[in-house]
């Protein structure tokens, strides 16, 4: 049988997913980056790895052009999106292919948009992304569509 | 050389330089690695296996030269597990270096399907979150550019 969801993970670890849980809800949704800026991080990690599976979830709030821009990091040209965006999404890449090539410039760059704050909680957020993205397609997991009101829904929807 | 600096010059720490640019970030971080932690020490063999065998994926020499002493994993241990000779590993350490393998090369339920009839929910639940904070904060200790200049393996607890 396979394991098409995450719940029994937060039955048999509760501490540690309820953990898991408020770190990626603070990382998404506690103020540190613009509106949607991570969950597009997030679904060009997916896109990267081939995986793919978490894209039609919504970790946080989102711009109403959202899925347009969306659009843009999973299948069009970068140079389409606005420049913040293309910083964003351009550091996503060396994430996921070669995070030994972030160098210090990247990062100003990213600060000098977005603050410290938003730089730091980026990285974070990229590593989470991944982490998650590589858990489901482990677990070969695909979760319902559309906006969670927190990620614990993550570990509690089920085909 | 960190991106970003912490508070005191000298802390090259994740925790350091996450606390020094968000702190509420870094309290949640450690609200789930502690919990995960005390899991790992009760029994932390196949985590230590899992993290390093994570270490791989993520290029993280920080991560790649620590050794948690009281997993008790040699170093002829870790170079098997490197070449990917599992063959002088005990039934359950394979299973979660398998469930290791498929979380790094990109997915294979049957592993974790494997892991959790021969050691439980409990015991899947607990490698696999381990692996979550492995690879996801192994980037970041590379992204942030905390790596040591010189990495040497470190031996802690």
């Amino acid at each position: 049988m396979m394991s098409a969801t995450m719940k029994w993970m937060a039955d048999a670890q509760p501490e540690v997913v309820a953990g898991l849980v408020a770190l990626i809800d603070e990382t998404w949704n506690g103020g540190h980056l613009p509106p949607g800026v991570l969950e597009l991080a997030r679904l060009r990690i997916g896109w990267l790895l081939d995986t793919a599976r978490l894209q039609a979830m919504r970790l946080g709030p989102v711009p109403d052009d959202f899925d347009s821009t969306a659009a843009i990091v999973t299948t069009g040209s970068l140079d389409d999106l606005p420049i913040d965006l293309r910083m964003v999404i351009t550091l996503v890449d060396h994430f996921v292919m070669d995070a030994h090539g972030i160098d210090d410039a990247t990062v100003a760059e990213l600060a000098a948009v977005f603050g410290t704050s938003g730089a730091a909680t980026l990285v974070v957020g990229m590593g989470l992304a991944e982490s998650l993205e590589r858990l489901a397609a482990t677990l070969d997991f695909h979760p319902v569509e559309g906006p969670l009101a927190s990620s614990a829904e993550l570990f509690g929807r089920s085909l | 050389m960190p991106h970003l600096t912490a508070t005191e010059p000298d802390d090259i720490s994740m925790l350091g330089v996450l606390q020094a640019h968000a702190p509420t970030v870094a309290a949640a971080r450690e609200g789930f690695f502690a919990p995960l932690s005390e899991s790992v020490s009760a029994a932390p063999r196949r985590p230590e296996l899992l993290r390093l065998r994570a270490a791989e994926l993520t290029g993280c020499t920080l991560c790649r030269n620590l050794r948690m002493g009281a997993a008790d994993v040699d170093e002829d241990t870790i170079e098997a597990m490197r070449g990917h000779d599992l063959a002088g590993f005990e039934a359950d350490d394979e299973a979660a270096l398998e469930l290791g393998d498929a979380f790094c090369a990109g997915g294979d339920a049957e592993a974790v399907e494997r892991v959790r009839a021969m050691l439980g929910d409990q015991e899947a639940a607990r490698l696999l979150l381990a692996l979550v904070k492995a690879v996801a904060f192994g980037k970041v200790v590379v992204a942030l550019g905390l790596e040591p200049a010189q990495p040497t393996i470190t031996v802690v607890g």
